[in-house]
């Protein structure tokens, strides 16, 4: 059962000198209880994906320009902001890269969670304290009720991270988001709180769009993955093909970077940057499709494989087969 | 590594830093951040520091650089004792002994450009005349891949992988011996990171520098360097040569931190492992696992470690270490008398260095001496290279 479905959705930013495309033509689906991760590196446009999805992006500059968001049926692009904030939070919810700026640091971490509990369930503060606490026994912190009076400067990087796991899923939302969950933590405080998010979501059947740099975590905890390339996606597939069996060159390379544990092997590094300012995608191939289709690969300055069409024609996402896409023209049938 | 001559050499380092504590406490009390850290560093080698943060790295960095002084032990470089050395001689040790920050956005001085940051290691060192200096700023530039041209520009005109390259022609200036790298891949993105990587690889060649590599992305390390350090809570509990890590490690917390590394492989067991949770789950009619059941899973899965099957079931355990490394105050461990079980694992959080070992409140293996007798060193013969383990398992 599809549960979100994105449709050629494209954001903009405006600069005093131009209008890029930080992100172009993305089409995803989700179905119940999938976990879809998004890989790319800094500056792909995987946060911005998240962002749009609850239209908490920071507008002006940034604004999306076409596409539908599809969720549960209806278009989250055409509600009113009303009608949105009884989805955020309650339905869509997000884990926040940094645990340290996404909580209110004048604010006791109690009064964080119940605040979102009043807001979106007809719940008594007392019972919103008691579910509160629950919750936070739910993720494991440990003296639940001491904890709801501290205030986030008194907890680790894992407990705050924990207190966002709490408060994401205090209304057991359908879909969660997670940007970078653990990125700021530690290697072994990462490992406790990917497992207790894996627990939790299976537990409370939620759907989860994770979204990473690191190809390592993805590869444990995604049924399926989807590379971002300089807002657009060259691959999608399921782990378990992207890992076996990567398509696109990128995909190729990135893994090829990685140094993995007790296998000794040349880390190949891959030359030049990710495209950046005035080397993205114009916002004027919105008026004129023509100019995309003539800009050529994206990714092909820095691939080892590129062919002179590389450059001159921009290829499309091929479909391989029913699950894999690749945005490549070595994979052209 | 062929000759071993130990180019730095660390014997018992301490460091305390002092907590504020109020007027009236008749107590001065400490945190212990280092204790009793010994190492060698051989010339030309790469050594890896790895642990969880806040086990003291950073410190030791700081300690060794003379950014902090220790309070006791001794730091031999090149054979002269620079423990407690006199300014004016620190100054020379210095331009042997240079440092890589981890975040190239706040290392770099936003109001110097690139020559001048580069060159003011050379002028304060009064190394070339002035001419010399210039044109050597240029070939460094050019030595860490950047164009030369690029002296006059400030550090925000770079992304994040120039700046550390520029982080590193700063660091090989004033032609050092030993080089300190604190987690200075960490804040980079992978492709740029492998870069990163391949560019140390080459100076250390070319210009046979030593590196003390500090991180916790464990790969890395094992890519980089020929033995690790594994510290834990200010002390070093394991020192391994670096191939073959999960056959090698003998430490329990060695072992756990290996546990937890991310492979970006799929693994087949993963589609089992699923099958199973789902199971699970279904057995669990109202949708949420019971705490009582988790616990029992966990108890299982504690059982299962001492077996020490390496598969992915395994790493799937490590997901359940407990607890988290954290500050240590070693006066309040007298306080503690007869505390319930829940309590006692609330003081493992916030008290780690209180116990002997810092990973006795987590060890699945743990012993009842691991408590109050710090283990000694034990030595092992691993091929060609020395293992050292302080761990009361291997008495």
């Amino acid at each position: 059962m599809t549960l979100l479905s994105i449709k050629n959705l494209s954001c903009s930013i405006t600069s005093k000198k131009e209008k890029i495309l930080p992100l172009y033509d993305i089409n995803l689906t989700l179905s119940k209880n999938e976990t879809l991760a998004i890989v790319g590196e800094s500056g792909s446009g995987k946060s911005l994906l998240c962002l749009s999805l609850l239209q908490i992006l920071p507008s002006p500059p940034i604004s999306i320009e076409t596409g539908e968001i599809i969720f549960k049926g209806q278009n989250l692009l055409n509600l009113k902001d009303k009608e949105l904030q009884k989805i955020r939070g309650k339905e869509i919810s997000m884990i926040f890269q940094e645990p340290m700026t996404a909580l209110n640091p004048v604010f006791t971490i109690g009064e964080q969670i119940v605040e979102m509990l009043l807001t979106h369930e007809n719940i008594s503060k007392k019972d919103a304290l008691d579910k509160a606490e629950y919750l936070f026994e739910r993720v494991k912190i440990p003296f639940a009720k001491k904890r709801l009076e501290a205030y986030p400067h008194e907890l680790s990087g894992g407990m705050r991270q924990r207190v966002m796991i709490a408060m994401a899923l205090s209304c057991n939302p359908l879909l969660l988001l997670a940007d970078e969950p653990t990125t700021a933590l530690d290697l072994t405080t990462q490992a406790e709180i990917l497992t207790l998010i894996k627990e939790l979501k299976e537990a409370y059947e939620t759907t989860m769009l994770l979204v990473s740099h690191d190809l390592g975590l993805v590869a444990q905890y995604a049924d399926n993955i989807a590379v971002l390339y300089a807002g657009e996606f060259v691959e999608k597939a399921p782990a378990r093909e992207l890992f076996s069996a990567p398509k696109h060159p990128y995909t190729q390379a990135l893994l090829a970077t990685i140094p993995i544990l007790d296998k000794p092997k040349n880390l190949t590094a891959i030359k030049g940057h990710i495209p950046q300012g005035n080397e993205r995608l114009s916002a004027d191939i919105l008026k004129s499709p023509e100019l995309y289709l003539q800009r050529g690969c994206n990714f092909a300055p820095r691939c080892t494989y590129a062919l002179k069409k590389c450059f001159d024609e921009t290829p499309p996402l091929f479909s391989l087969n029913a699950q894999e896409q690749v945005r490549c023209w070595l994979h052209e049938k | 590594m062929k000759n071993k001559t130990a180019l730095l050499k660390v014997s018992n380092i301490t460091k305390s830093f002092p907590i504020p504590s109020s007027f009236f406490s008749a107590k001065k009390q400490t945190f212990q951040a280092l204790d009793d850290i010994s190492f060698e560093l051989f010339e030309g080698e790469c050594l890896g520091l790895v642990g969880e943060s806040g086990c003291g790295k950073s410190t030791l960095a700081k300690v060794l650089v003379h950014l902090e002084e220790a309070t006791s032990g001794k730091i031999v470089f090149k054979e002269t004792d620079i423990t407690h050395i006199e300014k004016n001689k620190l100054k020379s040790v210095r331009a042997e002994i240079q440092m890589i920050f981890q975040d190239p956005f706040s290392s770099l001085n936003p109001r110097q450009s690139i020559a001048k940051t580069i060159q003011e290691g050379l002028d304060i060192h009064a190394i070339g005349t002035k001419a010399w200096r210039k044109e050597h700023v240029r070939n460094l530039l050019q030595k860490v891949g950047l164009e030369s041209d690029l002296v006059s520009k400030f550090p925000h005109q770079f992304s994040g992988g120039q700046r550390q390259r520029i982080a590193i022609a700063r660091a090989i200036a004033t032609s050092p011996k030993l080089i300190i790298c604190d987690e200075c891949v960490s804040a980079l993105d992978v492709s740029i990171q492998a870069q990163i990587l391949a560019l140390l690889k080459d100076l250390q060649i070319e210009n046979n520098l030593s590196y003390l590599f500090i991180s916790h992305n464990i790969a890395v390390v094992q890519y980089m360097c020929d033995r690790i350090l594994v510290m834990s809570a200010g002390r070093i509990l394991e020192i391994l040569p670096s191939a073959n890590l999960q056959e090698n490690a003998k430490h329990p917390y060695t072992k756990e931190l290996l546990k937890a590394v991310l492979s970006p492989e799929f693994k087949q067991e993963n589609d089992t492992l699923k099958k199973e949770s789902v199971d699970k789950e279904l057995r669990n009619t109202n949708g949420i696992i019971d705490t009582g059941e988790m616990l029992a899973s966990n108890e299982t899965i504690t059982t299962g470690k001492t077996t020490n099957i390496a598969s992915v079931k395994d790493k799937e355990i490590a997901l359940n270490i407990s607890g988290e490394t954290a500050g240590s105050l070693k006066e309040n461990a007298g306080l503690q008398e007869k505390k319930t079980e829940n309590e006692k694992k609330e003081q493992a959080y916030t008290m780690t260095n209180s116990f002997a070992c810092p990973f006795y409140p987590r060890c699945p293996q743990a012993l009842a001496i691991c408590e109050t007798h710090v283990p000694d060193g034990k030595n092992f013969q691993l091929g060609h290279g020395m293992q050292t383990v302080f761990c009361h398992l291997y008495d």
